[in-house]
């Protein structure tokens, strides 16, 4: 197999992020030439700045680029990540390289427990300078709520209607599954969109596409911090999920602890996934496309494919935004349609290829 | 220090798959299970490699229950190769390989000695850079095979090494049969308790230390290949006719049908 040796893919994939994040931060439709940024960094520039001390047109840029591009770029590189590192984990959970927060139903059921309590406890979400902090959490918390029983039920239907001693879980059952939680997930949605007034509908609407532009400080903070939790607990996990990937039986007779291994995969994403859909509303298939190119270029090790896949999912997210503000300037398109255009494609070339290997 | 099997039954949904049974495997003796297709061969190999509880009786390796074995330390000397091993993901060969060493901390360096070692010894070592997904079956099953035995190269010091496998020989050809009795009576030589799953009953004959006759999830008869297969005793347990020839170089009989 003529593969790229893994630790170089790491390095190649983290050096590339540079000049994405630099595009992420300059294309827009404003597009901001790299001479302001470098003016202003040299001239002494914070990102809390205002720039009152520049000229007026460097001012401005300046704070187009601190305020506005700076939180949306890095927001679209933790939430890219973190997709995608749910994608992979997930993917090494169901042994089966179909599975994706989107589509089997996790993200739906997070934008349900978004919904939830945006009706139910709307008054804690009414802007306020002390009240975004608790709002978001309680947000994330609803979101993470959601997908966890989201996660969790398709995984039981998926494993249990394969049989005890047939490995994996199966591909049918699993998609049907999502597609029964996404229904129900979008049922509550409807309903919690009746009982709504017209500020909370909004609000709903959001979760319902990815989008980005809603980006700043204490959105960031968030998705950072999750971004570091579930690194940090899925790639402990990673030579466990390689020997799950043999099957339940076989990654218990090589030692592994199935059940603790199961409990803290399904948390970890549930955490990624309700948290990316707390800060960008549901952004599908990064979690797909992106797992599936670092397998092809590097192998499946989750050593080396839990932290390529972050690092190309932040890549990728934060150009899929550059260029939903750029492709129909001045307006932009929510990032979810970007990432729906470019992954559903790939969803059916994936199925095909599936198909016609069972044949 | 063995895996011993003492009253061990297991019933599903009130369905008796294996009646209460006792066997022991001892360290560097290979026994052989033969049955018909739903005679609780596979049932006694799950019990005995604890994928099920008991539903009576207990199971201990090397003394101690199997539940009670931390599973890193239990996989230091249980290896277990089931029927089917589907794997879906396009891993090297030498990594799936690698995944047997997943129990130890031997070092990177002498997990890649153990592992091309293992390879070579089922006639594998051309396989190393291979992808896995595009072997043919035989192929995979030897690299699995590979794999287990990997996972038990060097002595443990948590006590003796058992091996057990489900047809092994299921998808090999005559020369691969050949190569894993090699393998297994070489390993049997440096005191490992190896169980197998075979159907062909002159197959069992040629390996056996030991063969084990189930029948209704019962064991009817146990002992020396020349012991257990007897003309009465397999056309009870398999329902056909057979003759029994003498091997012209070993003791042990031939069957034919």
């Amino acid at each position: 197999m003529s593969r790229l040796k893994p630790s170089v893919f790491l390095w190649l994939a983290g050096l590339a992020l540079l000049p994405a994040m630099l595009a992420g931060l300059l294309l827009g439709p404003v597009t901001i030439p790299f001479s302001a940024l470098a003016d202003g960094l040299s001239s002494g520039l914070s990102i809390a700045d205002s720039g009152a001390s520049v000229a007026p047109e460097l001012q401005r840029q300046w704070l187009i680029l601190s305020a506005i591009r700076l939180p949306r770029m890095l927001l679209a590189a933790l939430v890219g990540a973190c997709l995608a590192i749910c994608g992979a984990a997930m993917q090494g959970l169901f042994r089966n390289p179909l599975a994706d927060p989107s589509l089997i139903g996790v993200s739906a059921g997070a934008s349900a427990g978004a919904s939830f309590v945006i009706v139910f406890a709307g008054g804690w979400l009414q802007a306020g300078p002390g009240n975004e902090a608790l709002g978001l959490s309680l947000l994330a918390g609803g979101a993470f709520s959601g997908g966890f029983i989201a996660v969790l039920v398709v995984y039981r239907l998926a494993s249990s209607a394969s049989g005890p001693l047939s490995r994996g879980t199966s591909v049918a059952t699993m998609l049907l599954a999502g597609i029964a939680i996404s229904a129900l997930a979008g049922a509550c949605n409807s309903a919690l969109s009746f009982v709504a007034d017209n500020e909370m509908l909004r609000r709903i609407s959001l979760w319902q596409m990815g989008r980005l532009d809603g980006a700043n400080g204490l959105r960031v903070a968030l998705a950072g911090l999750a971004l570091v939790v579930i690194v940090a607990g899925l790639l402990r996990q990673s030579r466990a999920l390689n020997a799950l990937l043999l099957g339940e039986s076989e990654a218990r007779f090589l030692g592994i602890n199935v059940e603790q291994l199961k409990r803290r995969v399904v948390l970890l994403t549930a955490l990624g996934v309700g948290v990316s859909v707390a800060v960008a509303g549901a952004i599908a298939f990064v979690g797909l496309v992106v797992p599936h190119i670092v397998r092809l270029l590097i192998g499946p090790d989750h050593r080396f494919l839990l932290p390529g896949s972050a690092l190309l999912g932040a890549l990728l997210l934060v150009l899929a935004d550059a260029l939903s503000r750029v492709i129909v300037a001045p307006a932009e398109l929510p990032v979810g349609i970007v990432t729906a255009l470019l992954g559903v494609p790939f969803f059916f070339s994936l199925l095909l290829r599936q198909r016609t290997r069972v044949a | 220090m063995s895996l011993r099997a003492e009253g061990a039954s297991l019933s599903i949904h009130h369905k008796a798959l294996l009646q209460a049974t006792d066997l022991e495997l001892v360290a560097g003796e290979i026994t052989v299970i033969c049955g018909p297709n739903g005679a609780g061969k596979t049932s006694l190999l799950r019990v005995l490699t604890g994928d099920a509880s008991p539903s009576t009786g207990q199971v201990s390796l090397n003394g101690q229950t199997l539940q009670s074995w931390p599973a890193g330390q239990r996989a230091q000397t249980l290896a277990v190769l089931p029927q089917h091993s589907s794997l879906e993901f396009a891993f090297a060969v030498q990594d799936v390989v690698a995944l047997g060493r997943t129990p130890h901390s031997s070092g990177y360096q002498n997990d890649l000695r153990i592992v091309s070692s293992a390879l070579a010894s089922v006639d594998g070592e051309h396989l190393l850079r291979r992808n896995y997904t595009e072997l043919s079956g035989g192929e995979q099953q030897r690299v699995q095979l590979a794999r287990v035995l990997a996972q038990l190269w060097e002595p443990s010091s948590h006590g003796d090494r058992h091996l057990l496998l489900d047809e092994p020989t299921a998808s090999l050809d005559l020369a691969h049969q050949a190569v894993l009795l090699a393998a297994l009576q070489d390993f049997a030589a440096q005191g490992v308790g190896i169980c197998v799953v075979v159907h062909d009953l002159n197959l069992a004959a040629r390996m056996a230390d030991r063969i084990l006759l189930m029948q209704d999830g019962a064991v009817v008869a146990s002992g020396s290949p020349v012991q257990v297969l007897q003309v009465e005793l397999i056309e009870r347990v398999f329902g056909v006719q057979v003759e029994l020839l003498a091997h012209p170089k070993r003791d042990t009989p031939l069957v034919a049908f």
